[in-house]
């Protein structure tokens, strides 16, 4: 159990300890507990709005009407949230690769034969980052089907819609 | 004899292109094949649009994380082989048998890393392995059991993945056959209205 005069000790502490106090520390301090990023929509990243324009623009085809555009926008931010997923993930695998020991003597001599020792070596590589970054990789799992299914309900309406407005 | 397949990688319009992203290729890996890949996609499915070049790019993609999957299972297996040896090795040695260190664990981490560079060495191992009825199989099996739980792991993101591949397909052919249908409904207007013309009176 903690001592009286420890807990007083600890009073104390908590009340000089006020946190950030500066802007820029409190901006800082805001960001603590981001990882990845992955679960902010990209409609909150400014940096992002001419990219998803581009892109729904390119989807919309001929399309000009207003709900046209705004599925074409939707399936857009998909897209580029699948392109960030998927660019987090090879991100991930790389820097796996890079903190993994070089292949060991069993990749280098190619044991089993058949493949090239160097074919070896990268499979193995590749195996022990795939190994090492397993949790990571199941929870992109969830954000990439998120994505995925955002932005399938948005092109099957684009696709629909490609025949409704011709026939 | 070797086949060589040739494939036009600049088969991505140039306006399209930046519209698809980065290739998810790691640095172990060759973005020439995964382009090749994708260019030999492309020739097949010929995608008319933005929104099947996104969809093929998204195929190309989850074939490639796929094959990386179905690759890196081998590879854990061979990974875990030197500790799956170990351990074998660990509960078939008598003392007698021990040459480097007094510890049983000791004595077994040694020889598995001999197994690698000493060939005598492996088949003095293989002979006394065979003694207790056990063979290179086995190793094998000891390193899957070994590494189980992360191959399960690993299967069921392949399963995931997959199963997106082949809705991607499935997006692919449902946008084509409501292609088809409307041209097949432009194809009989243009009929109709041959016909009404072939129909009608002549002015001469």
């Amino acid at each position: 159990m903690t001592s009286p005069r420890k807990l007083i000790a600890n009073r104390e502490n908590a009340r000089r300890s006020t946190g950030p106090r500066t802007l820029a520390s409190k901006a800082r301090a805001a960001q603590n507990s981001m990882r990845h990023g992955l679960s902010v929509s990209l409609v909150r990243a400014p940096e992002m709005f001419a990219e998803i324009d581009r892109l729904a623009v390119a989807l919309a085809g001929s399309r000009r009407d207003p709900t046209a555009l705004e599925q074409a926008r939707i399936a857009a931010e998909a897209e580029l949230e699948l392109q960030r997923v998927r660019a987090y993930r090879k991100f991930v695998l790389d820097e796996k690769t890079a903190q993994m020991a070089p292949p060991c003597r069993l990749a280098a001599a190619g044991e089993n034969g058949g493949s090239s020792p160097s074919a070896k070596a990268n499979q193995e590589q590749t195996a022990r980052a795939v190994c090492g970054a397993l949790p990571e990789l199941a929870a992109l799992d969830r954000y990439e089907k998120r994505a995925l299914s955002r932005r399938r309900r948005a092109m099957l309406w684009l696709m629909y819609t490609v025949v409704a407005v011709s026939t | 004899m070797s086949v060589k397949i040739v494939v036009k990688k600049n088969k991505i319009p140039a306006e399209v292109r930046p519209l698809l992203g980065r290739a998810p290729v790691l640095r172990s890996e060759q973005v020439d094949a995964y382009e090749d890949f994708l260019a030999l996609v492309a020739e097949a499915v010929c995608p008319m649009d933005t929104l099947e070049w996104i969809l093929v790019k998204d195929y190309v993609d989850l074939a490639w994380e796929i094959r990386r999957l179905r690759c890196a299972k081998p590879g854990m297996i061979d990974v875990a082989r030197k500790q799956a040896l170990r351990s074998i090795l660990e509960s078939i040695l008598e003392r007698e048998d021990f040459e480097h260190a007094a510890s049983r664990t000791l004595e077994a981490e040694v020889k598995a890393d001999e197994w690698y560079t000493d060939v005598a060495v492996k088949e003095e191992l293989l002979e006394l392995m065979s003694r207790y009825g056990v063979d290179e199989d086995m190793i094998t099996a000891e390193a899957i059991a070994l590494r189980s739980r992360e191959l399960a792991q690993v299967d069921l993101m392949l399963a995931s993945a997959e199963k997106r591949r082949n809705e991607m397909l499935r997006e692919i052919g449902l946008y084509r056959e409501l292609l088809s249908t409307k041209l097949g409904d432009s194809t009989k207007v243009v009929e109709g209205e041959a016909y009404d013309i072939a129909l009608a009176p002549s002015n001469n």
